[in-house]
């Protein structure tokens, strides 16, 4: 697809094609499911075309477009099945396979951990272990307060461990 | 379980994931239809959409059957509709819409939608996870009957082919995801098959050309060829088909693994746009904008009608007889709809289309 010729549009452009790899990975990440986060990712940047100039104006347009996009996912827009969790029992026990001695293994482990958390919580969980986001950038990223990423932050952790005891092991 | 953990486990999967093609085309005719219908919305279409949608609950079937079937009566008849010259099928939303040259109430036929699919023997569309065809008759018929698995959450799409009266849809039964090349002129399944892939989370029938259906999943994208059988690999889940014409391969992503079809011929594969189309004959590619693009080096073809510049503001489809669609902007009208031709790229007048907001909407056209 070629630029649209327009100067805004070309920035549009570079910005869409820049940023579109990593924001499908944190869609998928929040929303787990591929199909979603495809839609949801359009929907976003379909939204930044339309405020094009409000995004160039924001200090951070990469931060407002993120924000976008995960309002994008985590809305209440969504159609009933794809705002329903995943249901627990779907998630492999981790006592089923969790084994010590296999790194990968516990790690399959973890992430299907991950992907049972509440998307509000699981969105916290990458934003700060995988996008590498302050506290005050994860507020602002899911537009809520400090306090409110510490909360969820705490019971996403505190969920994790629950969810994989077997995995436990204290911090150092 | 560490903060390292985690972080290497985010990272381990996450930086795994096949990312998609980025489709800026669609993204910005989305964006733009944004900017548009905001500007165009008032509190008067508001009504009309909310109207239209009480009318679409009572004409449609009832969404909570459990997908148990389907009760066609709740679709009015239309009468005889003509699709010898194509379906000629198109609408202002919320207002009205064209089908086979007769002009409906928008909300009576607001089952017909982009995702609908136009052949020359009528329409076909899903209702809750069930095909449905509109005839030539004027009548709905179910093209699966029985009850259906989770009928709300299964999107397939269905795909024409262009070189028989076929159509291929899926359908999933018993957590059983089946595959059918239906022929809308007899009304027989020319053939189903299981498509091999449980409750196949996110399949998508891409194409379907020459009886060979192209089928993409999660994994990648693979072929059915209706006449032997045989299933092949295609192309892997960076690449996406966007459309198969007379043997031509139209694709956005990665080029396509797979080098012969699965009858020994060279696949033609052409780099190109998710959201662009093919003419039937595989020649040129119709991508926004009234000069096709050829596909064989010859020279491209420059519709009469529309604008010639890529993603200026018009609107094209391919008719479900191989002619271009076209709603060109008009300064009176809003949008003028002309039907082109593609050996010549002479244009027929249809008529005026104005949208009170959104866009103008081909049906079975989701570009």
């Amino acid at each position: 697809m070629q630029p649209t010729g327009r100067p805004d549009e070309q920035e549009f452009a570079e910005l869409f094609r820049a940023s579109w790899p990593r924001l499908f990975r944190l869609a998928y990440a929040v929303s787990g499911d591929r199909v979603a986060a495809e839609d949801d990712l359009q929907n976003a940047f379909a939204k930044v075309y339309a405020q094009w100039g409000r995004v160039q104006r924001a200090q951070s347009p990469e931060a407002y477009v993120r924000r976008m996009v995960l309002n994008e996912v985590l809305g209440g827009r969504r159609s009933g099945f794809r705002k329903r969790e995943r249901p627990h029992s779907t998630v492999e026990p981790a006592g089923a396979v969790v084994s010590p001695e296999d790194g990968v293994v516990e790690r399959d482990a973890i992430w299907a951990a991950v992907r049972a958390l509440p998307p509000r919580q699981r969105a916290v969980v990458v934003l700060r272990y995988y996008e590498d986001l302050s506290e005050m950038e994860i507020a602002d990223a899911l537009g809520c307060s400090r306090g409110t990423v510490k909360s969820q932050a705490s019971a996403a952790l505190a969920s994790l461990r629950r969810s994989a005891p077997g995995l436990v092991r204290e911090e150092p | 379980m560490t903060e390292l953990d985690l972080r290497e486990t985010l990272e381990r999967h996450l930086d795994e994931v096949d990312v998609p093609p980025a489709p800026l085309g669609p993204v910005v005719v989305a964006g733009r239809r944004r900017r548009r219908r905001r500007r165009g919305l008032t509190a008067t279409s508001v009504a009309v959409a909310l109207t239209a949608v009480a009318a679409s609950g009572a004409a449609l079937v009832l969404g909570d059957d459990g997908g148990r079937g389907v009760d066609s009566s709740g679709y009015a008849s239309l009468g005889a509709l003509d699709f010898s010259r194509g379906a000629r099928a198109y609408a202002a939303p919320d207002q009205e819409l064209h089908l086979a040259g007769r002009t409906f109430p928008y909300g009576e036929l607001d089952y017909l939608d982009t995702d609908a699919v136009a052949t020359s023997y009528g329409m076909v569309f899903y209702d809750h996870g069930r095909p449905m065809l509109l005839g030539a008759d004027g009548e709905v018929r179910a093209l699966v009957d029985g009850r259906l698995d989770d009928p709300g959450r299964f999107h397939p799409t269905a795909k024409a082919d262009s070189q028989h009266p076929w159509v291929a849809y899926a359908t999933r039964q018993d957590g059983v995801t089946t595959l059918t090349v239906h022929d809308v002129s007899t009304g027989a399944d020319v053939a189903s098959t299981d498509a091999g892939c449980g409750s196949c989370g996110g399949l998508v029938i891409d194409a379907l050309d020459g009886g060979v259906v192209f089928v993409r999943t999660d994994a990648g994208t693979r072929t059915w060829d209706t006449a032997t059988g045989q299933w092949q690999d295609f192309a892997g889940p960076t690449t996406r088909v966007a459309d198969v014409r007379n043997g031509v391969v139209l694709y956005d992503g990665d080029a396509p693994s797979a080098s012969r079809a699965d009858d020994g011929s060279q696949v033609v594969a052409v780099p190109g746009a998710v959201d662009a189309t093919l003419t039937f004959d595989g020649r040129y590619v119709l991508d926004w904008s009234s000069r096709l693009r050829s596909t064989d080096g010859s020279p491209d073809l420059v519709l009469e009608q529309g604008p010639t510049e890529q993603y200026a503001l018009g609107f094209w489809a391919i008719d479900s007889d191989g002619t271009v669609l076209v709603a060109r902007p008009d300064r009176r009208a809003g949008f003028v709809v002309y039907d082109c031709a593609v050996a010549t790229g002479a244009c027929e007048e249809l008529g005026p289309l104005d949208p009170l907001h959104g866009d103008p909407m081909f049906i079975g056209v989701d570009m």
